[in-house]
């Protein structure tokens, strides 16, 4: 018998050994139209870097422009003297000093000097309590302001200053409101632009003489005085006119800590492997922490983004495995989460041989990840208190996938724990919403409650028997401080 | 060289009736080998560039067939468990030649009318000259059930041949 069982093998691998069969000539087309795909895939996968690239560059360039709109916001609030000469430079700092307080109220002189080469700047400063000459050397007849002559005496800087602000037709001159008088209406708000710096107009100034003064050829030195009354705050409200005062783009630092409520959303063309995850798992109580970087280009509007990090925690009910051959080679125990799926083998009791099955007890099954957000703000204020709902994007980043999966027989028990799942994609993308409700404590620090949704809007897992989409709802509280 | 599709077509005339055989041999019918082929030559394309001639082209690609082969066996039989098979009950092949001598394609035909745990193990130690140690670690089975299929296989042809000669002999 064991002669005619050799025979036999003998018999099939003499005759099969070379056998040979042209296959169909479809299994050509076939192959053809997988390799094409194969090349499709690999084509779609090159461009991936780069999509996600383009994807990262848009967003920045988003939030470049917003940022750049506020500061041609800021720009055009300054008053300054227009360009009506060749001079081209504008200086920042002396911008800055045509505003100043009117604390005093004084009288206000203008001093400009004309023929002095080293006043190259357009602006011009009004000083007051000093003696105010327009001069004009002999060679300027042009009219122009293309000098400003800065006052280099610092009481000046603590007295009123006037900056004069020309048009095609005419001239104006503004001076700034004092703080004391600002201060029955100053909240402290976190949002508002500091109340020093909005400019009024004093129309007791006679606009049409310094206009002529400024715009006919001067050929001598000559002192004008603008004008010899004092100035008393809030004297003049009827004819003061106030003027929106420049809002200053200021960056926000948040840090936070949340307590979230996860949960996901499984997408399956098996409704019994998604009824049977939904079964079996349960979502517990998680947490974030992030430190969070604002920028307030308008009143209104905000871009914040940051760092966050997460983490989730799922529980898991006790379930049949079945042993399979893993992406090794191996046998073991493939036991499937809505996140990916993982192999194990306990460390008692034999090898496991394909479809054997072996019941776990309870498991834990903890993400981690850390999250990008990037969101548009929009500022409602009251007072001390400011609701400011935002929605934008996170781009997250799964840093830890850990499984801690209770195995027991009558004689062990083993607690195995599991660092890599398969099916699991490193990176996916979230929708997130918020509303950020803060408390102003003083112009630097509010404290704030910020409730926030975030839903996957691609999936997290890759080759499971679930795509799952994560979302969460989660209180946060923190405290938010405006840095200049 | 791996993206070529020219080479490639050569390549799979060259090759494709070659393992054909082999891919039957592992399959259980014609169209379930047509489909290990395919997916073995998809492997061939895009490993191609791996292969640093030790040893030959042909038993390179056709180690790529068998691996292509396992694979496959290795996610059908994932869901049960390899089980021992009765060699006594089965029937008769039904759509063997049996008018004709036992020529090559019948003896397939009786390979491919094995189960799938005992064909592949047959192949394997038959055509491939792998040990039960090798097949075990090969299939995820032990060694014992390495022995016992195969023991099983010839059994199972064995019976089959014999019925086939007294049914050639009667006629």
């Amino acid at each position: 018998m064991s002669k005619d069982l050799h025979d036999i093998d003998d018999l099939f691998s003499s005759t099969l050994e070379e056998y040979k069969e042209m296959p169909s000539p479809a299994l050509k087309e076939r192959l053809d139209a997988a390799l094409d795909k194969q090349e499709a895939e690999k084509y779609k996968k090159r461009f991936l870097i780069w999509k996600r690239s383009a994807l990262l560059l848009l967003l920045l360039l988003a939030g470049f422009v917003l940022y750049e709109s506020g500061i041609i916001k800021k720009d055009s609030g300054n008053y300054i003297l227009n360009r009506s000469g060749s001079g081209t430079d504008q200086s920042p700092v002396n911008k800055k000093e045509m505003i100043n307080n009117n604390s005093a109220g004084n009288t206000s002189q203008i001093d400009i000097n004309t023929n002095n080469p080293d006043f190259k700047n357009e602006n011009i400063p009004v000083s007051p309590n000093q003696p105010g000459n327009i001069t004009s050397g002999a060679s300027s007849n042009t009219g122009n302001f293309n000098s400003y002559h800065p006052t280099k005496n610092p009481a000046d800087q603590q007295l009123n200053w006037y900056s004069v602000k020309q048009d095609p037709l005419t001239s104006v001159i503004i001076s700034k409101s004092t703080k004391k008088e600002n201060e029955d209406t100053d909240y402290g708000n976190f949002f508002q632009s500091n109340k020093n710096d909005r400019p009024v107009i004093d129309k007791r100034i006679n606009i049409s003489d310094l206009t002529n003064l400024l715009t006919n050829n001067i050929l001598s030195p000559q002192n004008i005085s603008v004008s010899n009354s004092p100035l008393k705050n809030g004297s003049n409200e009827g004819s003061r006119k106030k003027i929106n005062s420049p809002f200053r783009p200021f960056w926000m630092l948040s840090p936070f800590v949340s307590y979230d409520q996860a949960g996901y959303q499984l997408d399956s063309d098996e409704p019994s492997a998604v009824n049977s995850i939904k079964f079996r798992e349960a979502n517990e109580p998680s947490f974030s922490i992030g430190l969070l970087l604002g920028r307030q280009l308008t009143q209104r509007f905000s871009l914040q983004s940051g760092i966050v990090y997460r983490n989730t925690v799922i529980g898991m009910k006790p379930q049949k495995t079945y042993a399979f051959v893993d992406p090794t080679g191996d046998v073991a125990y493939k036991y499937i989460t809505s996140s990916g799926y993982a192999f194990f083998k306990p460390g008692f009791g034999p090898s496991p041989n394909v479809g054997d099955s072996l019941t776990t007890a309870e498991a834990k099954h903890t993400l981690e990840n850390i999250s990008v957000p990037l969101m548009a703000k929009y500022t409602i204020v009251n007072k001390k208190i400011s609701v400011t709902p935002g929605a934008g994007i996170e781009a997250n980043f799964i840093t830890k996938k850990n499984l801690e999966v209770d195995i027991e027989d009558p004689f062990n028990r083993e607690i195995v724990v599991i660092r890599k799942l398969n099916g699991t994609k490193p990176f996916y993308l979230s929708f997130i919403a918020e509303a950020d409700i803060k408390y102003t404590i003083n112009k630097k620090v509010a404290v704030n409650i910020r409730p926030v949704y975030r839903q996957a809007v691609s999936p997290i897992t890759k080759n499971n028997v679930v795509e799952t989409f994560p979302r969460s709802f989660g209180i946060g509280a923190g405290v938010t401080i405006k840095l200049r | 060289m791996a993206g070529d599709r020219a080479f490639q077509t050569r390549l799979y005339n060259l090759f494709a009736p070659k393992m054909m055989g082999v891919c039957l041999r592992y399959a259980r019918s014609r169209e379930e080998a047509e489909e290990i082929l395919q997916e073995g030559f998809l492997r061939v394309f895009s490993y191609i560039n791996t292969f640093k001639g030790a040893g030959s082209f042909e038993g390179w690609i056709r180690k790529i067939m068998v691996n292509a082969a396992l694979f496959r066996y290795r996610n059908k039989s994932s869901l049960q468990p390899v089980i021992r098979l009765n060699t006594a009950g089965y029937d008769a092949i039904d759509n063997t030649d049996i008018s004709s001598n036992l020529d090559a394609k019948e003896l397939l035909n009786l390979v491919q009318t094995l189960p799938a745990g005992y064909r592949i193990v047959f192949n394997l130690y038959v055509f491939e000259g792998y040990k039960h140690r090798e097949i075990g670690e090969a299939l995820g089975i032990s060694e014992g059930t390495s022995k016992s299929n195969l023991s099983d296989a010839r059994a199972f042809l064995q019976k089959r041949l014999l019925i086939k000669k007294k049914l050639v002999h009667y006629k």
